[in-house]
């Protein structure tokens, strides 16, 4: 039959109920991409969680760093206070009064009770210390009458409050007082010197020194009958000078004498010097004329001084005479007592830096990842769920930083590379007659027309195939590299040269490789990239930590963890969940 | 269930109203996107967006007129969207336009498969104004408004995909028709 129509009638009689069923495979992508939009709505929700973690991280690193540097301070403070408290808190006039008492009694029972001397006097200075708050000046407040000792503490409480080496001066002045009470009393005359050599640079920063508590020094010292006590007090009159106390008493005088005090302690300082290199008698008349010089300088300068300063000068100037005999042993002793003092300051001081170097660390690490998913989906193509996958297994490496926030727990961060892969077993795949899309995969120029289709259904899903000449059986391989910074947190089980601890975290992943290819026995090619990969993903990071410290700060590592994935694809995962076991192993350095 | 119930559960997102209502309109609307598409695949594409944003919008849908008629709209006009642009085919220039051509021919002659391939090959303005004005019924008004150009362009591109279409089925049935002066 033919018709005479004009070209609108036919098109518009023949497509009237033009209809042609579509694939299925495009509902799948639309309930896909429907159910997508939900799915969507969680990325924030880790995008927020991520955040909160690096803000809790932050600020657990600021508050430690804060929190450490008060605990320093704290130490240092119980340090000195330990010695300190045994005594109740007196007004500064009556503990000077007290003190002063104290040491008059001491030293006439005994140079060697010295030690016990410092702690009185020591407690009573540091009294004053806390009640007046006032900075440098209230350190100033130390007694004269303290034994040298005393000054040593004082001084290097201060020193280490500067310098941080709080553990060195504690332990200097126990070992110190101790051997002070084994050396005979001539011997422990001398020591006051060798703590003024020892102190004098420390205490150069306190100038100020009340005179009048020289004045009862002497006093004391004429009280005790021992030549050993005019010896002591001799040294300290010099680091009296250095040390400030002019809150104690009320002299308004003695500031303006600091000057001049100063003045004295640098004679001082060279007689005492003298004192060390000159043996014997020489050191005892140079001991006495300093202490008389002293005692006249700053009687001239100071009115106000008492009168009862000669007295005491005259009398230990002559017990110093008398003393000459002991001092010869005692100087050997000095040299002895204060290469012990230096070499215990050298080693706090390394015990210290020790601590703080420990903080940080480098790590380079190893690890063969071993892939794999708990699901048994295809993020490429629906039609692959079914495929058995086999998994590779790749290598990660990278380095890493660990910052110590406290001794049990670190924080750590770095940078690994590594390569996860996986093989479609039992596709099919054939030159297509034109350019086909399929799945998830944006085909590259090469691969476009390259088809692919599970064995499993390749007659089904085959619409084109009548034409194929050749087909390939074999695998299908998907390749994801990834850029890895783990945030990550540690806790130490154990600690000890062999050492045990759980890690967990997050990684943030960069994807920078992806590939989708195809291979048979007899040839592979590329099909192209994988559209639904996400840029950039997370995994959640957990793990057990050995080390074996080997040498000082080198560690041997070895950590495995399981690192699951969370939002590797952004659409159509096809129900496959990956996750992979990292085996880390690795050296570390401390410091 | 009815279409009714249907678009109200899918409005409520539901997956299983969501697949019935896509049965129900998958072949037909696949049908118009391959009249719009250059080739089976874009066809497809233009298909599986189309229906994503039916379901995405399909809350706007009042049920004020038909439901076929909305949703088609959505699916011719997203069919439409990449060549709006404008830029990936020439600005074709106005001719005059020629009488209707008439053809005398054997309809058993001419499948339905070879008229939709000419369709497809004709250049994409063609194409898509010779869809929209014959085969779905649009005006030229609503056509120049859809596409952004002139209803003169419209019309001059209706009168040359028309001479195109025709020149080709001569070609296919062989010069059988007899010239529509006679």
């Amino acid at each position: 039959m033919s018709d005479k129509k004009n070209i609108d009638r036919l098109f518009q009689e023949k497509f009237k109920d033009f209809e042609v069923e579509p694939n299925e495979q495009i509902w799948i992508n639309i309930d896909v991409a429907l159910r997508e939009k939900k799915k969507r709505r969680i990325i924030p929700i880790w995008f927020k969680l991520t955040g909160i973690a690096a803000g809790l991280i932050l600020g657990f690193f600021a508050f430690n760093f804060l929190f450490n540097d008060t605990t320093l301070v704290e130490e240092n403070q119980v340090v000195i206070g330990n010695e300190k408290q045994p005594k109740g808190n007196n007004l500064i006039e009556s503990s000077e009064d007290e003190s002063v008492v104290n040491t008059g009694n001491k030293t006439k029972t005994n140079n060697t009770d010295n030690s016990d001397n410092t702690i009185n006097s020591s407690k009573t200075n540091q009294k004053p210390n806390g009640i007046n708050d006032s900075a440098s000046e209230n350190n100033n407040a130390i007694v004269n009458q303290t034994p040298s000792q005393k000054n040593k503490k004082i001084n290097s409480g201060i020193s280490t409050k500067e310098d941080n080496a709080v553990a060195n001066t504690s332990t200097k002045v126990e070992k110190s007082s101790v051997k002070k009470k084994t050396i005979k009393n001539s011997i422990t005359s001398q020591d006051p010197e060798s703590a003024v050599v020892t102190t004098v640079s420390k205490t150069r920063k306190n100038q100020k020194t009340s005179i009048e508590t020289d004045a009862e020094n002497i006093n004391s010292i004429a009280n005790s009958e021992k030549n050993n006590a005019v010896a002591n007090h001799n040294p300290k009159a010099g680091k009296n000078k250095k040390t400030p106390v002019n809150n104690n008493k009320k002299d308004i005088n003695s500031v303006t004498k600091s000057e001049e005090n100063n003045a004295l302690a640098v004679e001082d300082e060279e007689n005492l010097k003298d004192n060390n290199s000159s043996k014997k008698n020489l050191t005892n008349e140079n001991k006495s004329n300093t202490s008389i010089a002293l005692n006249e300088k700053t009687s001239d300068k100071q009115n106000e001084i008492k009168t009862d300063n000669f007295l005491p000068v005259d009398a230990t100037t002559e017990k110093n005479l008398i003393k000459k005999d002991s001092t010869a042993l005692a100087v050997v002793e000095q040299n002895a007592l204060e290469e012990l003092l230096k070499k215990n300051e050298k080693e706090e001081e390394k015990k210290i830096a020790e601590a703080k170097m420990n903080r940080w660390q480098i790590t380079s690490n190893v690890a063969p990842i071993y892939f794999s998913s708990t699901a048994n989906g295809s993020p490429i193509d629906a039609q692959f769920a079914e495929n058995s996958k086999s998994y590779e297994n790749n290598l990660s490496f990278g380095v890493g930083v660990n910052y110590a926030v406290n001794k049990k727990i670190s924080v750590r961060t770095g940078v690994n590379k590594f390569t996860l892969g996986y093989s479609t077993n039992d596709v099919v795949f054939f030159a297509a007659m034109d350019e086909v899309s399929f799945g998830n995969v944006s085909s590259s120029a090469a691969g476009s027309t390259i088809q692919v289709v599970s064995q499993n259904n390749s007659e089904a899903l085959r619409p084109f195939s009548n034409g194929i000449q050749n087909t390939n059986e074999g695998i299908m391989t998907q390749r994801m590299g990834y850029l890895e910074v783990p945030v990550e947190m540690s806790y130490k089980l154990i600690d000890k040269k062999f050492g045990v601890n759980v890690i967990g975290g997050l990684s943030t992943l960069f994807l920078n490789e992806n590939e989708v290819s195809v291979s048979s026995s007899t040839m592979s090619a590329s099909l192209g990239k994988a559209k639904n990969l996400n840029d950039i993903h997370f995994s959640t990071n957990v793990g057990l930590g050995f080390k074996y410290r080997f040498w000082k700060s080198f560690e041997a590592n070895f950590e495995p963890m399981f690192k699951y994935q969370i939002n590797t694809f952004n659409k159509d995962a096809g129900n496959f969940k990956p996750y992979f076991i990292g085996l880390y192993s690795g050296v570390s350095f401390n410091f | 269930m009815g279409l009714e119930q249907l678009i109200t559960d899918c409005k409520k997102n539901d997956a299983k109203a969501q697949e019935q209502l896509y049965r129900l309109f998958s072949a037909k609307f696949f049908g118009v996107c391959l009249k719009y598409s250059v080739n089976y695949a874009e066809a497809e594409d233009n298909l599986q967006d189309g229906f994503i944003i039916i379901f995405k919008k399909i809350d706007q849908f009042n049920f004020k007129g038909s439901f076929e008629g909305w949703a088609k709209r959505i699916m011719v006009n997203n069919a439409l969207q990449k060549y709006r642009s404008g830029v990936r085919f020439l600005e074709i220039v106005n001719e005059d336009i020629q009488e209707e051509e008439t053809l005398e021919l054997d309809d058993d002659n001419i499948s339905l498969e070879f008229l939709m391939s000419i369709i497809q090959e004709l250049p994409d303005r063609y194409r898509l104004v010779f869809n929209l004005y014959v085969l779905d019924g649009y005006s030229h008004k609503e056509i120049s408004e859809m596409l952004e150009i002139t209803t003169g362009t419209t019309k001059s591109n209706l009168a040359r995909a028309r001479a195109i279409l025709k020149e080709k089925i001569d070609l296919h049935t062989g010069k059988k028709i007899v010239p529509s002066a006679k």
